[in-house]
């Protein structure tokens, strides 16, 4: 048997996994779904026109989305942090990979599919139930414009037809964002096995500060002035009495690939291989 | 089975152990007696891959703990003083938890759990400390695991489980499979061990087989002062004085491991000189 990876072992964590945790985890998207009831029921008494248009549903679904799948990221290796726990959970006949591949199972797959679902769920129920109320007052102010029900939206798709051309539009990018961002809470949770999402903000935090700094710091005293352009590799420098626009210095595109790239495919692995090795050197 | 070699270890603020070595076979029930903080977890954390060695090597059954391999985790089952089960029917977490050890055997669980009186249709939630120390306890004997390692298994168990739990163990060992039982509550060791590790400051103060003790000292009661006098060590007690002596009459007694460890603890080298000679 392979001792690094086995799928019949790892399909055996993963229902352990599941048998240990449905509990909790049910519990745990009933809470959601219940936050977001309130949160729309919220909306609706605040702003009943505007509370179900589709800016508001995406903005809800990603903002529930970074806080949510933070937070449980942030808590999936806190069993380390407990001596039993981690004994029981260090124990387990399975090797260090499938124990970390089990849990970003869980953590990105399962938990996003999960969450979508359960947002939509409650954003249909919503999107109705504001369309009822709107509805009501439409007729009761007896308005001459044309009544326009809100519909479900799509959290997928393009913002706008603007992103037509482009492949990876914002939301996707958003998503791409979300993963790594989990990924970072995941390493947090067992790097700091106490108060992990708190201590893991505030390493971001500072890691966000240092590279700012970095740059406001360190790199702009040795640019000449001027400021970026929209993306990082155009640097727009003043022009003949001080006009912008016309010159500027421009790095080769693929430099702006590889610098957003990097932020979008290589940082979630980088962070889940980091986990891994972390895992590996854990003691209780 | 179990080889440690030169082992050395320690926490941030302390060493526990400087060059400690340690053979360990199949067949046996090894009881590891120590004071409160003298090590005994530590070792068995180091055994069971849960904390790895500074320096020095362990070898189990050609495995290094610390790399924590299925194949090694598959073969070592550990009851820690302070465990977790989570929160679900008894059943559920058997078939979760056993398609991971091969030698599982779901009789023998059930026979165990029928021995410790376990009510099977309860949740784990709802039993008791005691009950659910029991359950892991059979849990772990019907994984069939070569190395059992147990710390402080007695804890929490009340007086009949504490009987029970010797019964089980007894007709649990095989010339196949090892078991190391740490413990400070030495009686309920009695009967069941088959050789003593005693560890105090990260050292082995006493290695010994039962075997071994009952062929050279002899503990009894004595209301004799010149034999209280010359014994290699003596403690008074209401019915008389409670001695050790080397045996020199080939009779065994009845060992007194409790005795023994407090023997050791205060002045082992009289009670040493006896093995040596």
């Amino acid at each position: 048997m392979n001792q690094v990876f086995d799928f019949s072992r790892w399909g055996v964590l993963v229902r352990k996994h599941w048998s240990d945790n449905r509990n909790k985890y049910t519990l745990s998207l009933g809470a959601i779904a219940a936050l977001l009831l309130m949160w729309y029921g919220f909306l609706l008494l605040v702003d009943g026109r505007e509370a179900m248009n589709r800016e508001g549903q995406i903005i809800t679904f990603y903002v529930g989305l970074f806080l949510t799948g933070a937070l449980f990221a942030s808590l999936l290796f806190g069993d380390l942090a407990n001596k039993p726990k981690a004994i029981n959970f260090l124990s387990v006949p399975a090797s260090q990979l499938e124990k970390v591949l089990c849990m970003a199972l869980y953590c990105v797959l399962i938990f996003f599919v999960c969450y979508t679902i359960v947002f939509y769920a409650v954003d249909f129920i919503m999107v109705k139930v504001a369309n009822a109320v709107n509805l009501a007052r439409w007729k009761e102010h007896n308005t001459e414009a044309l009544f326009v029900p809100e519909t479900v939206a799509n959290v997928f798709s393009k913002l706008s037809s603007r992103e037509n051309g482009n492949p990876f539009n914002t939301l996707t990018t958003l998503l791409l964002i979300f993963f790594a961002v989990q990924g970072a809470y995941a390493l947090g949770s067992i790097y700091f096995p106490a108060y992990s999402f708190i201590k893991t903000t505030i390493a971001l935090l500072l890691i966000i500060l240092l590279f700012i700094f970095l740059i406001a710091k360190v790199l702009s005293p040795i640019l000449p002035s001027g400021g970026f352009g929209s993306n990082f590799n155009v640097f727009n420098l003043p022009g003949p009495g001080n006009e912008w626009g016309r010159r500027f210095i421009q790095l080769p595109t693929w430099t702006d690939d590889v610098f957003f790239g990097y932020f979008k495919y290589i940082l979630t692995p980088v962070f889940w291989v980091v986990t891994y090795f972390r895992l590996k050197e854990k003691e209780v | 089975m179990v080889d440690i070699q030169q082992l050395h270890f320690g926490y941030r603020k302390k060493r526990v152990f400087t060059g400690l070595s340690l053979q360990l076979q199949p067949g046996h029930i090894y009881g590891l007696l120590g004071k409160n903080g003298t090590g005994k977890s530590t070792l068995l954390r180091n055994i069971a891959g849960l904390l790895f060695p500074d320096q020095g090597t362990i070898n189990v059954m050609g495995f290094t703990p610390g790399k924590r391999q299925p194949a090694f985790l598959q073969e070592v089952f550990m009851v820690p003083e302070e465990f977790y089960l989570p929160n679900i029917p008894l059943q559920q977490l058997v078939n979760s938890l056993s398609p991971f050890y091969p030698r599982f055997n779901q009789q023998q669980f059930d026979k165990y759990i029928q021995e410790f009186e376990i009510p099977v249709d309860n949740k784990l939630e709802s039993m008791s400390y005691g009950q659910k120390k029991k359950v892991l306890i059979s849990f772990g004997l019907a994984c069939n695991t070569s190395l059992l390692l147990m710390d402080e298994p007695t804890n929490g168990l009340d007086i009949m489980s504490k009987s029970q739990f010797r019964k089980v163990m007894a007709g649990a060992i095989d010339e196949n499979k090892c078991v190391i039982i740490s413990t400070h509550q030495v009686k309920d060791l009695e009967n069941l061990i088959d050789r003593i590790t005693i560890i105090d400051e990260g050292a082995i103060l006493f290695d010994q087989t039962i075997e071994a003790i009952a062929r050279k000292l002899s503990f009894r009661i004595s209301f004799d002062h010149e034999e209280v006098k010359h014994a290699l060590y003596s403690e008074s007690s209401l019915r008389g004085s409670a001695i050790i002596t080397k045996n020199t009459d080939g009779e065994e007694s009845r060992i007194d491991l409790e005795l023994l460890y407090k023997a050791i603890v205060t002045n082992r080298q009289p009670i040493q000189s006896a093995f040596n000679s």
